[in-house]
């Protein structure tokens, strides 16, 4: 309530004084009555007002609340935005590892491999060396052929002592007669169409690998390779079919024939000069 | 769970078999133990606990075939894998062995990943 309004409520309190009744108990009855009315509205006016103030209370914490409310949503809206960042460096590290993983795991691969083939190569030359048994050594380059390069038909031709023809000396899948004995010399008339290559590759000492393997056979050689001792050509292995889940001639597999041409002539030589020094030795 | 694997592979190649144990033997946890033919591999089967078999098909004494036809006749041996590994490369070959129970056809050439990937797999090893 304000000043003024309660000064004119006071002054409704004065009693003006009627003509003709100037009563002392009536002025007193008024007074009073004037006086409880101005009581109560005054009660009135404070009931208001505490009302009042109790909705201001009520809105103002409902106001401090809510700043306190946007204040948290605010650090949760940073909190969100630094997880969402360090999400994005993890997914970028994780994606970083996988790439990383799959070259790792590729490089073992390329290494199991390499690892496999080189342990082909061990393998056929620990078994071409383990004899000096002609036959067995003769048998070793076969399995060779067969089990590590998938070989269904092949032959050994090897110089004779005079040197003068290449013969078939091992085979494989194949019948020896159907082979021809070739001259270690180029004749006029060529040698028949199952020995061309092989006479090729004798006199050339450049190892040949067919392409078209299906189109492959006796008289068309899938591979030949020269066998060398000390620089010289002393032989050609041959190999005429593949096994029929063996489509084409692999990089391990051309190692593998590089490898039986330098080393399969010193066996087979070796398996020879013991097999004629035991002949010769004179018996107990 | 198994902590080590008994493998027998059966052979009659000794180059093969020597490749065959080169390989396997790389692989933690596994015993290889070679035989000659299927008599051998039998005897060998008879003698101890395999957890998978190996074997060729083309062998002198006793085939590959036939020593698979023996195993799964065997209760003992009766779930035992069994992977085949020869130069039979057609379709009618491969049926017929894993008609007699074989669980796996690798064809000679072989790649030894390859095999080592396959024993794995038959043994559930967990490759790492």
């Amino acid at each position: 309530m304000t000043e003024k309004k309660t000064r004119e409520r006071v002054r409704s309190l004065v009693i003006e004084e009627e003509p003709g009744t100037g009563s002392r108990d009536s002025f007193l009855t008024t007074f009073f009555r004037r006086g409880e009315a101005l009581v109560q509205e005054l009660q009135n006016d404070t009931d208001r007002l505490r009302v009042r103030v109790a909705e201001l209370e009520a809105a103002n914490a409902t106001l401090r609340t809510q700043l306190a409310g946007d204040a948290a949503l605010r650090d949760a809206l940073r909190r969100i935005s630094q997880l969402e960042r360090e999400r994005d460096e993890l997914a970028s590290q994780a994606s970083e590892a996988a790439a990383a993983s799959t070259r790792t795991v590729a490089r073992c691969s390329a290494v199991e491999n390499d690892l496999a083939n080189m342990a082909n190569l061990y393998i056929a030359a620990d078994q071409l060396h383990s004899t000096l048994d002609l036959p067995r050594v003769l048998t070793h380059i076969s399995e060779l052929l067969e089990q590590f390069v998938g070989s269904r038909e092949h032959a050994l031709y090897y110089v004779d002592v005079d040197g003068q023809t290449l013969a078939p000396v091992a085979t494989h899948g194949v019948d020896k007669g159907e082979l021809p004995i070739l001259s270690t010399r180029p004749v006029a008339e060529g040698p028949p169409l199952a020995g061309r290559v092989v006479e090729q590759t004798f006199l050339t000492g450049a190892p040949s690998f067919d392409p078209d393997i299906p189109a492959c056979g006796v008289e068309r050689p899938a591979a030949c390779m020269p066998l060398k001792l000390d620089g010289r050509i002393v032989g050609v292995l041959v190999v005429y079919r593949l096994l029929d889940q063996k489509q084409a001639f692999t990089a391990n597999d051309r190692e593998l024939f590089r490898m039986l041409g330098a080393h399969a002539a010193t066996a087979i030589t070796g398996a020879l000069l013991w097999q004629r020094a035991r002949r010769d030795l004179p018996s107990p | 769970m198994t902590d080590e694997y008994n493998v027998l592979v059966v052979e009659d190649s000794p180059m093969m078999r020597q490749l065959l144990v080169f390989a396997l033997s790389r692989v933690k946890n596994l015993r290889v133990t070679e035989a000659d033919d299927g008599v051998d591999g039998l005897r060998k089967l008879a003698a101890g606990k395999f957890h998978i078999i190996l074997t060729d098909i083309n062998m002198p004494i006793m085939d590959g075939l036939k020593l698979v036809k023996r195993v799964r006749s065997d209760p003992a041996h009766k779930d035992t894998p069994i992977i085949i590994i020869t130069t039979e490369g057609s379709d009618e070959d491969r049926q017929r062995a894993m008609q007699l129970g074989a669980n796996a056809y690798i064809t000679k050439p072989i790649q030894a990943p390859q095999v080592i990937a396959k024993v794995k797999e038959l043994l559930r090893i967990e490759t790492t």
